[in-house]
């Protein structure tokens, strides 16, 4: 088993024991069984996706970026924002994403460094939708139109 | 003179007074306590980042980056970090005065200021109308003391880290208030860019306890994309980090510095009240004396 946790500055998000933990690393996707080598990895926007046996029901959870760091089948992760599926409000996360497109096409006359905020702010919101989304139907609960996922492009 | 019930009307006043100060006391030990827990709750988040700091510094040796290269100085930046309202006792006044003396000492380098607070704001403003001093607020971030958060932080350290990289300035400092308890507080000058490693170790090892014990984990790591990727990904973050425990610490001394005005003005208050109590009944019982005096010396002379 893997000592798990996520830590923000603002709080400890998760300290458990988990059995693999896939995570969202620059140019890729790693997934971490107990006994991988030591390993030191920057995390990009994306899904942390969790199983505490093997084979287990899947937990996943949603940030925006950070770092890994795992020794001894000790797996901490610096995230710079985590969210746990139950606790994504599915409507409100929609409602989130959409003014964060709604800006973004806004302030099409801004200067790189607010473009590139907005923009790192609708990647974060997109996640944050998937993963509810995700969560939603696992648990049998109407979503809506799962086919219908918003992509960045649009 | 004044009337008794000119004292009466005052009485009612200062205590209505002493109410509001009460209230804001109560207010500010609330808030001072949310302050401390957030600045406590960095600390596991400080904790892994020391120790992956540790592996990546070991594992990119010397080479230096453009944020950790210290160049001749010739442009400052000052983040200056304060309160947005006042009734905080000297709490702005202090940073102000470490300012004005840090400023003064380092004379013949050019200046700029980032201000969190609009305390802050408004005295950097005094200094730079100021005739003969040069400079300029490059901008303000009122906004993030409310409800401080690292992504709050964000933006000024993107924005810092902007201007550092594009060298328009050559040094970034930041001066704000460190908690220490809820007597004491110290005015704090540090250098955030460029970034002295070893400095930025000692101050996660205060964010996490005083204590300092070495944190190095032997293991053979796979690091990717690679060390200096990380490394240098990881800078920015730390930046974020430092500012937003910056704030709390502020928010934390502010608070703390509030409670302690508004417990003063409390006491004051009571202490009026009761003055103008003794001064109110006395001129009551004054007036009651002479009433009774002149009563009977009317007896006296119709029974004469």
């Amino acid at each position: 088993m893997i000592k798990f946790k996520i830590v923000t500055p603002e709080r400890i998000v998760i300290e458990e024991e988990v059995y693999q933990a896939t995570l969202p690393v620059l140019g890729g996707e790693v997934t971490i069984l107990p006994n991988h080598v030591p390993y030191i990895g920057a995390l990009q926007a994306g899904e942390i996706i969790l199983r505490k046996v093997a084979g287990g029901d899947e937990v996943s959870l949603a940030t925006s970026g950070g770092f890994v760091e795992f020794h001894d089948n000790t797996l901490s992760i610096l995230a710079d924002t985590v969210e746990r599926a139950e606790e994504i409000d599915l409507a409100r996360a929609e409602e989130a994403r959409l003014r964060a497109e709604a800006l973004k096409k806004e302030r099409l006359t801004m200067d790189d460094e607010e473009y590139a905020r907005t923009a790192a702010l609708v990647e974060k919101e997109l996640t944050r939708v998937k993963v509810a989304r995700r969560h939603r139907s696992r648990h049998g609960l109407s979503i809506g139109n799962p086919g219908d996922r918003p992509t960045l492009g649009q | 003179m004044a009337s008794t019930r000119d004292i009466r009307r005052r009485i009612k006043g200062v205590k209505g007074t002493g109410k509001i100060t009460r209230a804001m006391e109560m207010i500010s030990a609330v808030k001072m306590r949310k302050a401390v827990s957030s600045v406590l709750a960095i600390r596991p988040y400080a904790q892994s980042a020391i120790e992956l700091l540790e592996q990546l510094h070991y594992a990119v040796g010397s080479e230096k980056h453009v944020l950790l290269t210290e160049r001749p100085v010739k442009k400052e930046l000052y983040v200056i970090i304060t309160s947005n309202r006042g009734l905080c006792g000297a709490f702005n006044a202090q940073i102000i005065k470490r300012l004005r003396r840090t400023l003064s000492e380092d004379v013949g380098k050019q200046r700029v200021f980032i201000t969190i607070g609009k305390k802050g704001e408004n005295a950097v403003r005094r200094i730079l109308a100021a005739p003969g001093s040069e400079g300029d607020i490059i901008a303000s971030f009122p906004d993030v003391l409310a409800k401080p958060s690292t992504e709050g932080m964000r933006a000024i350290a993107r924005l810092i880290i902007e201007e550092f990289e594009a060298k328009r300035v050559d040094r970034v400092v930041m001066i704000y208030t460190d908690y220490i308890s809820m007597l004491s507080q110290e005015v704090k000058v540090r250098a955030l860019l460029p970034v002295a490693i070893k400095d930025t170790k000692k101050a996660m090892h205060e964010m996490i306890g005083r204590e300092i014990k070495s944190t190095f984990i032997e293991a053979d790591y796979v690091i990717e994309p690679s060390p200096k990727k990380v490394l240098w990904q990881m800078i920015p973050r730390l930046l974020e980090m430092e500012l937003y425990h910056a704030v709390l610490e502020s928010n934390a001394s502010q608070e703390s510095a509030r409670m302690m005005a508004m417990r003063n003005a409390t006491d004051a208050a009571k202490d009026m009240v009761a003055d103008l109590t003794l001064a109110y009944n006395q001129l009551r019982q004054q007036k009651i004396t002479q009433e009774i005096a002149e009563l009977s010396a009317g007896m006296a002379a119709v029974t004469h």
